[in-house]
Order: structure tokens, then sequence, then C-alpha cells
């Protein structure tokens, strides 16, 4: 399928259909420390269609943040190893590229915002400084025009009084301010994919849900792909159009908002629902995931959610699943979907109805 | 900007009264008798410690010397010495830009060697190139600077011939004291002496210079390291920058902050005279007058040198906080 311009000639920068504009297959980053090794992403699989919207989420420590950084090759090596996979982008395996070629798409193809509006942005310069430093980076343009596409920007992200703004420095911006910053810092390349690390969690309640307005409205606007990395299931809820969920550096579910949310095919997204706060449990106790997230040097075998899982038997502790579609449509890596879990399922839907029924739908 | 220098002047004048209070009576309530006893040492009699009571007025009231002092002060009248009854004023001038010349030359040398050897070190924490470089700057803080000073001048001067051991000046070019800035005085002369005067600056510099040194080094390794891993460095990262332009510009402009403030205190102590490298390499400058006043109980010297040095001190304070706002915005608008 090539797409045909106007003029005749293929348009190299034209996106091919299907293909899709992010595929991270197989993943694996791991950390060489003094206690060993630990294996902070180990097979991440997913991809984002071009201007697509992807949610990744899952507790703390999961490997969110490693597997973002791995995408935009910000992982320190050493400690750090991109140990194995492929990051297919817009064509392009990322993990081939050259260290020169890596930084065109740093900031340029693939922006991201960070979760720390506080600290992201370096205290000892204007924020129209730190605009215009990446619009002079990656476009042909003078200092004069990159000050004006930094307003421009700012203005975009519904700053007040951008022309002031962009003369001040951090510290006099709130952090929904700031975040915002990020955000236009983020977007002024025009990039085609952003990467948006809990770009709410360090915000107050209110400023979140207008930092998740903005970066919704801008990514309708824009067409622009949307990684957004969260630990709350209600923030990708209204945001995304697919869902991925992590635990212990592999992915355990995927699948279009609908089908995670509504009919988790997997016991741990069915933990991760049950302890958001809904209509009718408010004045109940939240029910949180019993036990902890496994130490990253002693992973248990096979399944590693199984010490936690309230369904596991032995075959669970015996080899790893693999991530395979679950008769929803969506992909699920838990063995609940294999011909010998079918006798446990009809326990696990009970509860998942039940689960339904508190959340609230 | 003008109001915080008007607002830390204005500080300063209490810190310098309060100061001037505790050497006065230091003097008057000196242990062994009254101040003529003290200055007089060994040699007081009843009728030289009446005379030197009379004539220093310490006959007086405490609050009536106290504010004949201060008056004196503030007309820039700093006392004579007991000794060779010189203004301190007049001597100060006369050894300060000896001191003034040394610092410069030990900074330089610290600063010089001492930020470069930090920032490699940092690039490659725990590699054998930062080890190498620990063991420089633990080397540079253990060994005695008379150690390390005689050591030079035995190799360098004596051994090798390649640069000159004692003094500021080689006496034989008869250089005229304009300034009592060597440099400056051998620049005047022309002729090149210039060379000479630098070349008698090389030891004492690098002996001085090598605490600094290690400390500059130490400062800077540990504040890159830190801004190394702060959030917008990586957001810097993320832009797409070289890691050139990431080192030089979000990490540096950052890192300075501290290394700064360090150098800052390290001046305001080698403006103070450096004792042992003075005595060493024969240099006239304040740290070798300090010591032989105290020796020679010229306790007036010695009260106006910690008053000027508290000044210097001061103002070399106020100079490095100055730097440190035009580096730091948050200092600056707050
Ligand atoms: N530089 C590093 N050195 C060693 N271990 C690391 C490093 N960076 C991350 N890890 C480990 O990788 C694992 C995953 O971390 P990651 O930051 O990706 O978690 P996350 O899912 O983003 O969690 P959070 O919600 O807290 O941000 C953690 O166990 C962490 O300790
Ligand atoms: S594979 Fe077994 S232990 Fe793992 S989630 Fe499924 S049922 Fe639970
Ligand atoms: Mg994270």
């Amino acid at each position: 399928m090539t797409a045909i311009s106007p003029a005749g000639g293929a348009d190299p920068g034209a996106t091919v259909p299907d293909r899709p504009l992010l595929d991270v297959r197989g993943l694996r980053t791991y950390f060489h420390v003094m206690d060993g090794t630990v294996k902070a992403v180990d097979g991440v699989d997913f991809s984002i269609p071009p201007g697509g919207t992807v949610g990744l989420v899952g507790e703390s420590g999961c490997g969110k943040s490693v597997t973002a950084h791995s995408i935009m090759r910000l992982i320190d090596i050493p400690p750090g190893e991109i140990a194995g996979g492929e990051i297919w982008f817009d064509g392009r395996d990322l993990l081939k590229l050259s260290d020169s070629e890596m930084r065109h798409v740093r900031g340029g193809e693939i922006a991201m915002v960070f979760q720390e509006p506080m600290t992201s942005l370096n205290p000892v310069f204007t924020i129209g400084d730190q605009i215009s430093e990446a619009i002079l980076l990656h476009n042909d343009v003078n200092k004069k025009e990159a000050a004006e596409r930094a307003i421009e920007s700012l203005k975009a992200v519904g700053v007040s009084a951008p022309e002031r703004r962009v003369k001040q420095y951090p510290h006099e911006l709130s952090g929904g301010m700031r975040q915002r910053a990020m955000i236009a810092m983020a977007l002024s390349c025009n990039p085609k994919l952003v990467i948006a690390d809990e770009p709410t969690t360090a915000l107050d309640v209110t400023i979140q849900a207008q930092i998740l307005e903005l970066i919704k409205a801008l990514q309708a606007r824009t067409g622009t792909a949307l990684l957004l990395i969260t630990h709350d299931l209600a923030v990708v809820a209204e945001t995304v159009q697919t869902i991925a969920v992590m635990y212990a550096g592999r992915i355990v579910e995927a699948g279009t908002v609908d089908q995670v949310l509504l009919a988790p095919q997997h016991p741990y997204t069915q933990g991760l629902l049950n302890s958001i706060p809904g209509v009718k449990k408010r004045g109940r106790a939240l029910s949180v995931i019993k036990g902890v997230v496994p130490n990253p040097f002693r992973l248990p075998p096979g399944c590693k959610f199984q010490p936690r899982c309230p369904y596991a038997w032995e075959a669970c502790s015996a080899s790893e699943p693999e991530l395979l579609p679950a008769p929803n449509g969506a992909k699920s890596r838990c063995y609940l979907h294999s011909p010998e879990g079918a006798g446990r399922r009809e326990a696990f839907e009970k509860s998942v109805a039940a689960t339904m029924e508190s959340v609230g739908g | 900007m003008l109001r915080f220098i008007v607002r830390r002047l204005l500080g300063a004048i209490p810190v310098l009264l309060g100061l001037s209070v505790i050497l006065f009576l230091f003097l008057r309530l000196l242990p062994g008798g009254g101040p003529a006893e003290a200055i007089l040492g060994q040699h007081a009699t009843p009728e030289l410690v009446a005379q030197i009571s009379h004539t220093q007025g310490f006959d007086q009231p405490l609050y009536v010397q106290y504010f004949d002092y201060i008056g004196r002060l503030l007309q820039g009248d700093f006392g004579s010495s007991f000794i060779d009854g010189r203004s301190v004023v007049d001597s100060f001038l006369v050894r300060f830009p000896g001191t003034v010349e040394l610092t410069i030359g030990a900074l330089i040398f610290a600063v010089g060697i001492g930020i470069p050897l930090g920032r490699l070190a940092a690039r490659h924490p725990n590699s054998w190139l930062d080890g190498i470089v620990t063991v420089i700057s633990l080397f540079g803080i253990s060994i005695p600077v008379f150690v390390l000073g005689y050591t030079m001048a035995f190799v360098f001067s004596v051994q090798l011939h390649w640069l000159p051991d004692v003094g500021q000046l080689d006496p034989r070019l008869d250089i005229p004291a304009v300034t009592h800035f060597s440099v400056v005085d051998a620049i005047l002369a022309g002729d090149w002496h210039v060379v000479d005067a630098l070349s008698h600056l090389v030891l004492p510099s690098i002996a001085l210079g090598s605490i600094p040194l290690a400390v500059i080094t130490r400062i800077t390794r540990a504040s890159v390291i830190d801004v190394s891993n702060e959030d917008y460095v990586r957001t810097a990262r993320a832009k797409g920058l070289t890691d050139r332009r990431v080192n030089s510009r979000h990490i540096m402009r950052n890192a300075w902050l501290p290394v700064t403030t360090v150098i800052g205190l390290q001046t305001g102590q080698l403006l103070a005279g450096a004792v042992l490298t003075e005595t060493v390499f024969t240099w006239n400058g304040v740290g070798s007058w300090v010591v032989t006043s105290i020796q020679n109980h010229d306790y007036v010297v010695v009260q106006s040198l910690i008053l000027i040095f508290a000044v210097i001190f001061l103002t070399v304070n106020l100079i490095v906080d100055v730097g440190y706002a035009f580096l730091n915005p948050r200092i600056r608008y707050s």
C-alpha cells in the first residue's frame, strides 16, 4: 500500500496506513546494580497507531517510566542496559539509530512531559529560553522567530500573558503553569508522539483535571499520538483509546478502554479496578490488591502475579503465561484463558461482575 | 540588586561594632594585669606600666576609652605598633599587596586546575580517572604546606634552578617599590622584569593553592554529579540536546552555585594571610606580620588586623553573594 501524492511521486513522509507509529517489541531493560540485576522491563510489547492514544498503567515500580525512557533512549548506560527487543518508530528501529540520529528523534519527533513540573524545568533559565532552545534545535529558525514561537506555544496551552511568562523563571510559576510550560515545550516542535509520564500526579486535584482536559484537547487538535503513563485508571479512562496494563516489567493486559475497564481479563487489572473509589463505594473501604509488589531481585517463578492472585493454581507457578488474545478480543497474560483454566474462569467472571457493580460502571 | 547590596552593607555594621567591642575588651581585660603589662610583658616595671597606661589612656574609664577607640577607627587611625612605631595602616599598605598577589596566584592555580579535574571526575564517577583525581585532592588536603613548600623549593630551585626559592623580586634588579604589588612594580620597571616577579610567584602559589585546589576539586565533582541527577537535566536531554551542550549549559550553570560559594570562602581565608607559605618563602605579606606581631605582644597591631580581616571577609562574602545572586535567579528576585 503506497500513498501516491497528487504530484505523482511517493511521499516519503506519508505514514503507511496500518503500520503503527510506535511498535515496541519484546523490550528488555535491565539495571546492573550492586545487589544484582533489576529486570525493570522484561518483555514489553505494545504499539500505537499514528495519532492514537495509549494509556500505560500499573503500580509504582512496575517499569512504566523505564519503558518510556527506553523509547527515548534516556536510560543511563551503565548501570542500565537495553538487553533486548526492538522499538520501531515511523519505520526505523530506534535502538539501532546512531546517537546523532536519535537526537533528532528526541524532542523533534518524540517529545516527553515528565511527572515533576517543579523540578523538570531548569531553575536558572527563563521559560522562554527553555522552550525556544528546543525550537532552535529542531527547526530552521533564528532566535527571534524561536522566541515568537515559544510565545505562541504557551498561548496554545492556555497560559495567560505569555509575552510576560517567557521572561519568567520556573520558580515564579505555579505547578500547574509549569506543567503547561512543559507541555508547550513538548508540543513546540510538532512531534509525532508525545509521551506523558504521570503528567498530573504531582498536581492538585482541580489542576489535574484541567491539565488532562488540555492534553486531550491538544491531542485532538494536533493529531499527535499520545502515550499516557499513569498509575490511575480513572485518568486513562477519560483520555485514551487503548490501555496496556503493566506488572513487574511486563504487559499483563492490553485492549481498548471499554474492554479493559468494563471486562478486565486479568486478575491484576480487576484488582486495580477494585481500588478505584467508585460512586457506589463511597463510604466503604476500598479494597486494595493484597500483598506487595514483588522484590525485583526475587521475582516469583511462573506468573509474576501469582503470589498475590486469588485464582492462582499450580500451573501458575510452573511457567509464565504469554500475552494472548482473550475471549473478548483484548489480550491477557493469564492461564485463566487457557483450556486448563476454564473451570476457574467462572469464579473470576462472577467476581469481575461484582467489581463492575461496585465501581459503578 | 542595589537594595540587596545596601541591606547587606547595613547588616555588616552591627557585626563590625560587636567585633570592635570584643576586641576592645579583649585587650583591656587580658589576664595578668592591665593592657600595659601585657604589652610590656616581662619588662614591666611599675614606672613603665604607669607611663604606658597614661600615654595610651588606659587609666581612663572603659567607656571613654572605647569611644576614643571607635572615634580613631572612624578617622582611619588603627593605631601604631609598639615595636617599630609605624602606623598599622602604613605597614598594612606595604604588606597587603603581597598577600593579594599570593592569593590571586593560589586561586588561579586552584580554580584553573580544580574545576577541570572536578568535572572530569564527575563525568566518569567511580572510574580509575575519578580515583586518580581523588588521590590528587587527598594529597592536596593532607600534605602539610611547609613540607610541600620546602620540597618544591628544594627540587625546583636548589636542584634544578628553574625557579627562585624565596622573596618576591630579585634584589639585584633593584625594582623600585611603587605600589608594593611586585608584579605591577616589575611591569612599571619595564625590561621584562615581570617575568622575574611571576617566577617568584609560582612555587608559593602552588603551595598555598594546594588545599583550595583539593576543596574546589571535591566540591566541583560533587556538585556536577548532584546536578546531573536532576530532573531538568533529563528534560534537557529529552529535547535532543548534545551531551556537550547539556553539560556546559544545563549542568554547569547550576553546578557553579556551590562552587562559587566555596571559592569565595577560600578567598577570604587566603586574604587573611598565609602564615606558613609566607614563612617558607620569606614572603612579605600580612601572614608573616600576624605571626611576628603575636610573638612580640604587639596587641594593637593584632587587634587592628583582626578588624581589618573582618572587613575584608565581609567584603569578599558580599562579592560572592552578589555573584551567586547573579547566577541564581531564585535569589535574584526574592
Ligand atoms: N537507574 C536505575 N537503577 C536501578 N534500578 C532502577 C533504575 N531506574 C529504575 N530502576 C528500577 O526499575 C524498576 C521500575 O522503575 P520505574 O521507574 O519504571 O517504575 P514506574 O512504573 O515508573 O513507577 P512510578 O509509578 O513510581 O513512577 C524499579 O524497581 C526501579 O527500582
Ligand atoms: S496466570 Fe494464574 S496467577 Fe497469574 S494472573 Fe492468571 S490466574 Fe493469577
Ligand atoms: Mg515512573
